[in-house]
């Protein structure tokens, strides 16, 4: 039977460099190598192409090309007779090869130099496999059409075990509220993708980042750092609401190293993303329901090619799941009866907003800073309102939506000693002002819960039952108002 | 044409080859070269390949006799690409000593960088080894980046179109 470009899945997925050879209309001929080669459909594939206008102004000239795919996990070379078609430099084709290598390179900090200008689409007339030696170092057959390991730390993955991958779902579904549902996510993704290193990442819409709300494998674990959520492979996957995968690091930062790009330090004030040293796998997919996007899940693994297509699809199902619990519990926790449910609980909005019926906070005091005469000592909580930061004790804990909501119950507990709360009332109580809260308020809570005990802060979040939260202090806090 | 310094520097380090011609068609071939050697200071290249693996290119490099050869250096994918005319020969007791270096340097340094022996047997064959004499008339730097696609020689034409 004759090879189809189904079969050569492992070859598209960037980790051996494909080669591309053309002849000018004299006949001189001209090779290079390929920074990516995209399957487009059953007969066509797609080039970047990157830097080599010789290879582009030949194929214009003579449409006749070879191309050399390898595949990245056996090491078997495939030659392809094609034919040019047509330039790409517009179009969702267009935009799935650029979000593809904006991926890749952004992950070494080299997405400028790495920007897409044009693809080439070309038409696949035939494929053969290239005669190859006899091997003299021990390739064993694996059975399948498996003929061995290439790569030194490849990690032969066993397709995702679906009654495994089943269970797992099942029991996310089951989950009700925000902690329990990202844990187990996070131990399917160890049970059904034998994957140790993950992070779940919640979106907060209002700054376009993503903070991360969960994590397994990394000391520390890193919860509160954030990404953007337009950059890097996360995203890539963001953007093209799938997953998005590299295969091969290594190559993706020699790459890199070769034109000379330098990788920005995390600007200061930032809890520093988790980062598994020597990582050449990673995986990213979105968190999506019911057409929102809540986050995302990043996974990475030290073993080139460690995700195959079947371990993208099944952390898409996993993600899937996991969406939808979020989604529920937010659902479930939305206020019915209008505005009234929550302003009787006595929580109103912060800031300006002055058209509630019962108004039971106090007007913002006219001293930037608010105490309350109590025992314990004084506990210095600090909240800069460009970016609703937190420092406790000088120490920072967490910004935007859950460093809001810190400030909104201490507000309140400064004013009338209040320490327990509803989720439905600070749900309606910073509506007003944050309104993708409706979305996320769960997980807010949860990463604002887990800043505080990671930081062994004097405040900590408890959770009294289904959402009922209480804040538990060692000493008296004083809020200090900053710009 | 000479050949400049960088390129004659680049053939002392571990390297992975490219090459490629064209049939009388214009339909181009390819394979990967076992062996580079400067001859006459860098005016004229000894090309090794496998023609059992590669007989399109093979037939090519016999026939039409143009041939592009791409070298990279596979610890930071420094890059040069060698253009001219060439005659193949069938490889000498020398040619197949210089394959037999260059396969084996090339394999210790994709090991180092991950890529274990079982997959590099694959791409670098010896079996039926003949040799192109190349001589030099193009060369240009093909490093990812900025510079790719210039040349890589004061006498050369220019940049690539």
């Amino acid at each position: 039977m004759s090879l189809r470009l189904a079969d050569l899945s492992r070859c598209f997925d960037g980790v051996i460099p494909s080669v591309i050879a053309t002849a000018a209309a004299d006949g001189t001929p001209n090779v290079s190598y390929l920074s990516h080669v995209v399957r487009v459909d059953a007969d066509h594939i797609a080039l970047s192409n990157q830097f080599f206008a010789k290879t582009a102004a030949n194929v214009r000239a003579n449409p006749q090309v070879t191309v050399l795919l390898v595949d990245g996990l056996t090491g078997a070379q495939f030659a392809l007779d094609v034919s040019f078609v047509r330039p790409l430099d517009h179009g969702p084709l267009f935009e799935r090869i650029a979000r593809q290598l904006a991926a890749s390179s952004a992950q070494a900090g080299m997405a400028d130099v790495m920007r897409l200008r044009s693809a080439d689409v070309f038409r696949v007339k035939s494929i053969s496999a290239v005669a190859a030696p006899e091997p003299s170092h021990g390739l064993a057959a694996q059975g399948g059409d498996d003929v061995g390991v290439g790569l030194v730390s490849a990690h032969v993955q066993e397709p995702p075990h679906l009654p495994t991958l089943a269970d797992a779902a099942r029991a996310i579904l089951q989950q009700d509220d925000a902690a329990a549902i990202i844990d187990t996510l996070l131990m399917a993704i160890r049970e059904a993708l034998s994957c140790s290193h993950a992070l779940v990442l919640i979106r907060d819409q209002r700054r376009g980042r993503l903070v991360t709300t969960g994590g397994m494998g990394y000391a520390p674990h890193g919860i509160g750092s954030e990404v953007s959520e337009h950059d890097g492979l996360v995203g890539a996957a963001m953007a093209q609401g799938r997953t998005a995968r590299i295969s091969d690091l290594s190559r993706v930062r020699r790459f890199g190293a070769a034109m000379g790009a330098t990788i920005d330090d995390d600007p200061g004030r930032m809890v520093a993303l988790p980062r598994l040293a020597g990582a050449m796998s990673q995986m990213a997919t979105p968190l999506i329901a019911r057409g929102h996007i809540l986050g995302a899940v990043f996974v990475e693994s030290r073993a080139q090619l460690a995700f195959s297509e079947e371990s993208a699809a099944a952390l898409e199902l996993l993600a899937g799941h996991a969406a939808m619990a979020l989604w529920a519990i937010e659902r479930d926790a939305q206020p019915v009866g209008g505005a009234s449910a929550g302003a009787a609980d006595g929580v109103a909005p912060p800031g300006p907003s002055s058209s509630q019926p019962q108004q039971t906070l106090p007007p913002p005091a006219a001293s930037p800073t608010m105490a309350r005469q109590e025992g314990g000592r004084p506990i210095s909580v600090k909240h800069h309102a460009y970016d609703d930061s937190i420092f406790i004790d000088g120490v920072y804990i967490v910004k935007g939506v859950a460093g809001a909501l810190l400030q909104m119950m201490l507000q309140r507990h400064l004013a009338d000693g209040r320490t327990a709360f509803s989720n439905r009332e600070l749900r309606l109580a910073a509506g007003p002002r944050m309104p993708d809260i409706k979305d996320n308020l769960e997980t807010r809570l949860l990463l604002l819960r887990r800043r505080l005990e990671e930081k062994q802060a004097p405040i900590r979040l408890l959770r009294t039952g289904r959402g009922q939260i209480q804040l538990d202090m060692t000493g008296a806090p004083e809020l200090e108002q900053a710009p | 044409m000479q050949a400049d310094a960088a390129i004659l520097a680049l053939l002392q380090a571990p390297l992975m080859g490219l090459a490629a011609a064209s049939d009388a068609g214009g339909r181009p071939s390819v394979g990967r070269v076992v062996g580079v050697e400067a001859v006459e200071g860098g005016r004229v290249f000894d090309i090794c390949f496998s023609a059992w693996q590669w007989p399109a290119l093979a037939a090519d490099v016999r026939g039409h006799g143009r041939l592009a050869v791409t070298l990279v250096r596979p610890a930071d994918y420094l890059c040069y690409q060698l253009k001219g005319r060439a005659a193949l020969r069938a490889a000498n007791a020398a040619d197949y000593a210089a394959a037999a270096r260059f396969i084996a340097r090339a394999k210790t340094e994709l090991a180092r960088l991950g890529v274990a022996e079982a997959m590099s047997d694959l791409w670098l064959c010896d079996r039926d080894l003949v040799t192109a004499r190349l001589r030099l008339e193009e060369a240009y730097e093909q490093t990812p980046g900025p510079r790719a696609g210039m040349a890589a020689v004061a006498s050369a034409a220019g940049a690539a179109p």
